[in-house]
């Protein structure tokens, strides 16, 4: 028997026993205890400031702090200035996302050393205050090499006033970018990535140490192959050639149902064009799901997105709560999405941005009880007058039908009855269009497949009728959440500056 | 969606009180004990399964610890959601953090602990292990996400909800479809 009470299939076990067959070492976490919790009160009282009891206010400083900053730079030198100045801070780099461009310093053209066979190419080195990225491309392996014992250290001489000293870092390992992991497999060999800790400042040329022992044949432990890596410092005016800087089209933003989306940042070369869109909602649980997105050109060329990321994991952007910008206009939610397409033509003055609908999901907590027997028969109709209203979209429930269905436990399937619900209300009104319902009811259940309908693609739980949740002939049914589907289209359309053409 | 504890194996093994252990812990960092004890092997599965070695794993679990410590005060479930949701937030986190070469390696190329006598093993042969190998190798990320929070992690699916950006009703459900398309592949009628 399985742990939901049914029957245990082959799968079960072998996924239990995939996930959880090496067991952590017990002395580890043992020590891991020993070691966290007795300095736990110092490590959490290090991170409190003496002269602030409340840290989960700081970030209002720091946020006052800013405005103060950049309202004194505008009453300086101009609104338009500021804004400008601020686009130049910004680039986009592939495989580690936007970054400042104040104090970043990069390779400018690959460099390489080739072993026999095996050639090691640094073909990007950015070193941004917030941390370094190198990447690198390797031909010649066997096919089987392990990379995952290949160790990169970068080193670098660095004066303190007296005498030079000699430093190296580990690879402390990147995020994923946003637009996800990149395949590491090539036809020709792999891509490999390292993060680092920032260097500091002043340091303009540094060397990158490989240990090739244990990946190639032959190689001795103490082997070592280094590469001298020159750093220039990168700027938006004389970008490296994957870092680049982004313009922010102010002037695209478009409404519909009070749901602004805006875009706020386009990084374009010759490979990709990478566009950062907000979408702005007055009350929203849940992500925001564009569907129906393109981009076209006034040289009459249309694309579509290839890769579309909201994953907030992988995103260096936050969910964003914008206060109303005048009296009596809603609290807006900012969802930051990110959208790749390939390189636009270059002949493209005008860019649009096109969304053709946002489904949102509404959590309705709403409940409901219907009336029914110990043990229904299955073609039971039960009538209902259920009414619900969704953010002013009206659903009515006007029965219940006892049917067949599949009812999944964890582990295995079978053929249980269940209700399936009846909605007699319009599926579409004014362009919002009911696209889901999940229902559940307050005992716990099987989960049932839900019911699909192939014409309108509406879909609504089904529960299953196990007889131990009828308490006295009646069921508490609960509405969970409810999707609609609304229509625009958002088209956003702007300029593209001279510069990034 | 309410989540029966009945039917969810997961949450059974909670630790009685969380949200108690958990506003204790922020007022004296002591009682944090037996949540450590509750999550650390979970976050070492879970980081295993996504980094690939138990070196990494380890330095994860570490990594994951130490931040919910120090960010103990500023964990608010009515902002963060659950516990465990927030915990493994931090751990994914964490685990991108040590992104190199690949998403996960085969675990194949580990060498086990000392859990080769239970009674797994004795009904799994190893066709099966390297079946099972393929099937996922064959899935998308977002899919291995899944079992790897329910399974390695052992998270329910309000926690698993928490985690990924969904109602707990979406988790279930996906979850759910996950493993009835999984079992047609592992019968055979879907390959």
């Amino acid at each position: 028997m399985n742990s939901t009470g049914g029957q245990t299939d082959g799968l079960e076990v072998a996924l239990h026993h995939h996930f959880r067959s090496y067991e952590p070492d017990p002395r580890f976490l043992a020590q891991l205890r020993r070691t966290l919790l007795p300095s736990a009160a110092d490590v959490r009282s290090s991170t409190r400031p003496p002269w602030h009891p409340q840290p989960h206010l700081r970030w209002r400083y720091a946020a006052a702090a800013i405005v103060l900053v950049l309202l004194a730079a505008i009453a300086a030198i101009g609104p338009t200035k500021v804004l400008a100045q601020i686009e130049q801070w910004i680039g986009y780099v592939p495989g580690l996302g936007e970054i400042n461009l104040v104090g970043t310093r990069a390779l400018v053209h690959p460099v390489s050393r080739t072993e026999g066979d095996i050639t090691f190419s640094v073909v990007e080195f950015v070193a941004s205050p917030d941390q370094t990225l190198v990447k690198i491309h390797v031909t010649g392996l066997p096919a089987d090499a392990s990379l995952s014992y290949l160790r990169v250290l970068v080193q670098w001489e660095h004066g303190n006033g007296l005498r030079m000293s000699k430093y190296q870092a580990n690879p402390s390992y990147p995020p994923c970018p946003s637009e996800g992991c990149p395949a590491v497999r090539q036809p020709d060999g792999y891509d490999l990535q390292f993060a680092y800790e920032p260097l500091p400042a002043d340091i303009q040329q540094i060397q990158l140490t490989f240990h090739p022992w244990g990946i190639v044949p032959g190689t001795s432990l103490s082997e070592t192959w280094s590469l001298e890596i020159p750093l220039e410092p990168v700027t938006a005016e004389k970008p490296q050639s994957f870092v680049q800087p982004a313009y922010s089209p102010r002037s695209a933003v478009d409404t519909h149902f009070g749901i602004k989306m805006t875009v706020d940042r386009v990084f374009a070369d010759t490979s990709r064009t990478l566009i950062v869109t907000s979408i702005l909602v007055p009350t929203a649980p849940n992500f925001p799901s564009p569907q129906g997105a393109s981009l076209s050109t006034d040289t009459g060329h249309m694309y579509e997105p290839f890769l579309f990321s909201n994953d907030l994991d992988l995103n260096p952007r936050p969910v964003q709560t914008m206060p109303p910008s005048a009296a009596g206009e809603a609290t807006l939610t900012a969802w930051p999405s990110r959208w790749q397409f390939e390189a636009v033509n270059n002949q493209a003055s005008r860019l649009t941005f096109t969304v053709d609908s946002i489904a949102l999901a509404y959590r309705a907590q709403s409940d409901f009880e219907i009336e029914l027997s110990k043990d229904p028969t299955v073609g039971t109709v039960i009538p209902l007058d259920v009414s619900l209203n969704i953010e002013g979209f009206y659903v009515h429930f006007n029965q219940a039908l006892v049917v067949m269905a599949t009812s999944s436990t964890q582990w295995s399937s079978n053929r249980v009855k269940a209700l399936e619900f009846g909605i007699d209300s319009p599926l579409e009104v004014d362009g919002r269009k009911l696209t889901s319902i999940d229902l559940s009811h307050r005992y716990g259940q099987d989960y049932v497949d839900p019911y699909i309908d192939q014409k309108s693609g509406l879909t609504i739980g089904r529960l299953s009728l196990n007889p131990a949740v009828i308490r006295n002939g009646r069921m508490t049914i609960s509405v969970d959440t409810v999707v609609l589907e609304l229509r625009g289209p958002w088209v956003l359309t702007w300029d593209v500056p001279r510069e990034a053409r | 969606m309410p989540e029966n504890p009945a039917t969810d194996p997961h949450s059974a093994d909670l630790p009685e009180g969380e949200d108690a252990l958990v506003r204790s812990s922020q007022e004296d960092p002591a009682a944090f004990g037996p949540l450590f004890d509750f999550y650390s092997p979970r976050i070492y599965y879970y980081a295993l399964h996504r980094l690939g070695n138990a070196a990494d794993a380890e330095d994860v679990t570490s990594r994951v610890f130490t931040d919910a410590l120090q960010g103990l005060d500023r964990y608010r479930p009515k902002r963060h959601g659950s516990f465990g949701g927030w915990l493994f937030t931090i751990a994914r986190r964490r685990c991108a953090d040590h992104f190199r070469v690949s998403d996960s390696l085969p675990l194949s190329t580990l060498n086990p602990k000392d859990n080769s006598a239970g009674p797994l093993d004795e009904v799994i042969s190893r066709d099966e292990q390297r079946r099972l190998d393929e099937i996922l190798k064959s899935l998308h990320k977002s899919d291995l996400e899944l079992l790897r929070l329910r399974f390695a992690a052992e998270l329910t699916y309000k926690q698993i909800g928490d985690v990924i950006g969904k109602t707990e009703a979406a988790a279930k459900m996906s979850f759910i479809r996950l493993i009835q398309r999984l079992r047609l592949i592992w019968e055979g009628k879907d390959e």
